[in-house]
């Protein structure tokens, strides 16, 4: 119902105005987490190297070492 | 969860476990602009996605261009990809889309009993006839027919005589199946139109008249210029895959060597039958894109539909 009532008022110009927000990466989905994450490379880049550290260190100490579990925390097996 | 089982998950409220997004291409959106632009796309259509609204609309203009025709006797696939190769991934010019239509099936055209009235009113009719119409499919997707059969045969022969003597293989006899007819030369177009204002043959005629108009049709045709870039990536592909099988009985050598030859045709991924290549923010780019296309489709769906017309061939389902 939402969707009919959207088709029916829409106009070229608030199309082409979504489409300038998300070329622009303004538009509101594109300002989800997972929307920032995909357009920022700095975050791509800090979460490979905080990817990469947690790799290291499980190789180095068991897994259970790198922080105290949480109570009633199931260790994975 | 149930309890009871004596262990305990910690509890993540309030945080969400799962994110979800469909990631937009930057070319989509760009393309999408570009078609609302350009008046293509209709803006009632948009649904918050720009390809989705991008794929509304290349498949409205595929039905405004004979979409439902072509569907008759074709079985083709048009593909809007960041990639010119549909079997791989390598996005090789970030700048830039790819419009390819391939076949997925070769359609099927036994056009020998066509021939056969053809020549009974001018013996160089039914070449000139088979050569306007498979010529015009040829300019636009490959047909498959008595050309490639004889290629095949050749290359087979050679192939036998290095083994040990062609005759210890059978070797299909495709020189035998095409009609005699098809030796002679076409007629001339002032000719053609001189014997088609004399056929007192209305059906006749009417395929005489299609098959001209068809001719005029692909000649419209204009494939955009494709980069170096492009034409490297399809430098070791093997030929496009052909969209017609043309036989003048059915299944006969000629539909051999296609069965046969059929076997390895997607051995080495083929090269696209059409490509085009779109820079999506470039209204003249994607105008050309979009004519090539339309000029495609008609051709194709009057293929289509002028197939359907010639005797002793009903459509018995695509040829495999």
């Amino acid at each position: 119902m939402r969707r009919t009532s959207r088709k029916s008022k829409i106009t070229r110009e608030a199309v082409l105005g979504e489409l300038a927000l998300m070329a622009e990466g303004r538009h509101p989905e594109c300002n989800t987490i997972t929307g920032r994450f995909i357009r920022d490379p700095e975050l791509q880049h800090a979460s490979k190297i905080l990817h990469d550290a947690i790799q290291a260190e499980y190789y180095r100490q068991p897994a259970s070492d790198i922080m105290q579990s949480p109570p009633a925390w199931l260790l994975p097996a | 969860m149930p309890q009871g089982s004596g262990a305990l998950l910690s509890r993540l409220d309030g945080v969400a476990v799962e994110h979800r997004v469909a990631n937009e291409d930057h070319r989509a959106i760009l393309l999408a602009r570009t078609l609302t632009e350009l008046g293509v796309a209709v803006v009632g259509d948009w649904e918050g996605s720009p390809s989705k609204y991008v794929l509304c609309t290349l498949k409205q203009w595929i039905e405004r261009h004979g979409g439902e025709s072509i569907r008759a006797e074709f079985a083709l696939d048009a593909t809007l990809s960041n990639t010119p190769d549909r079997y791989s991934t390598e996005d090789i010019n970030p700048a830039r889309l790819y419009l390819t239509v391939d076949p997925e099936s070769a359609g099927y055209l036994v056009v020998g009993p066509t021939l056969e009235m053809l020549s009974q009113i001018h013996r160089r009719l039914p070449v000139t006839f088979y050569h306007l119409v498979i010529g015009a499919v040829n300019r636009c997707m490959r047909a498959y027919d008595y050309r490639d059969a004889l290629e095949r045969v050749e290359m087979w022969r050679e192939w036998a005589e290095g083994e040990g003597g062609a005759d210890q293989y059978e070797i299909p006899d495709v020189e035998s199946c095409i009609p005699a007819e098809m030796k002679e030369d076409p007629l001339k177009a002032g000719d053609l139109r001189q014997l088609l204002g004399q056929m007192q043959n209305d059906d006749l005629r009417r395929l005489i008249k299609e098959a001209l108009r068809l001719d005029r049709m692909s000649g419209r045709l204009q494939r955009p210029e494709i980069s170096e870039e492009t034409r490297e990536a399809f430098m070791d592909s093997n030929p496009p895959l052909p969209a017609l099988l043309v036989s003048f009985k059915r299944n006969d050598s000629i539909s051999g060597c296609f069965e046969e030859e059929g076997q390895a045709m997607l051995e080495v991924s083929p090269e696209p039958s059409f490509i085009v290549e779109i820079d999506p923010g470039n209204a003249g780019s994607v105008r050309e894109a979009l004519d090539a296309l339309a000029v495609l489709c008609e051709t194709m769906a009057a293929a289509s539909r002028l197939v359907a017309l010639l005797p002793g061939n009903r459509a018995e389902g695509q040829y495999p």
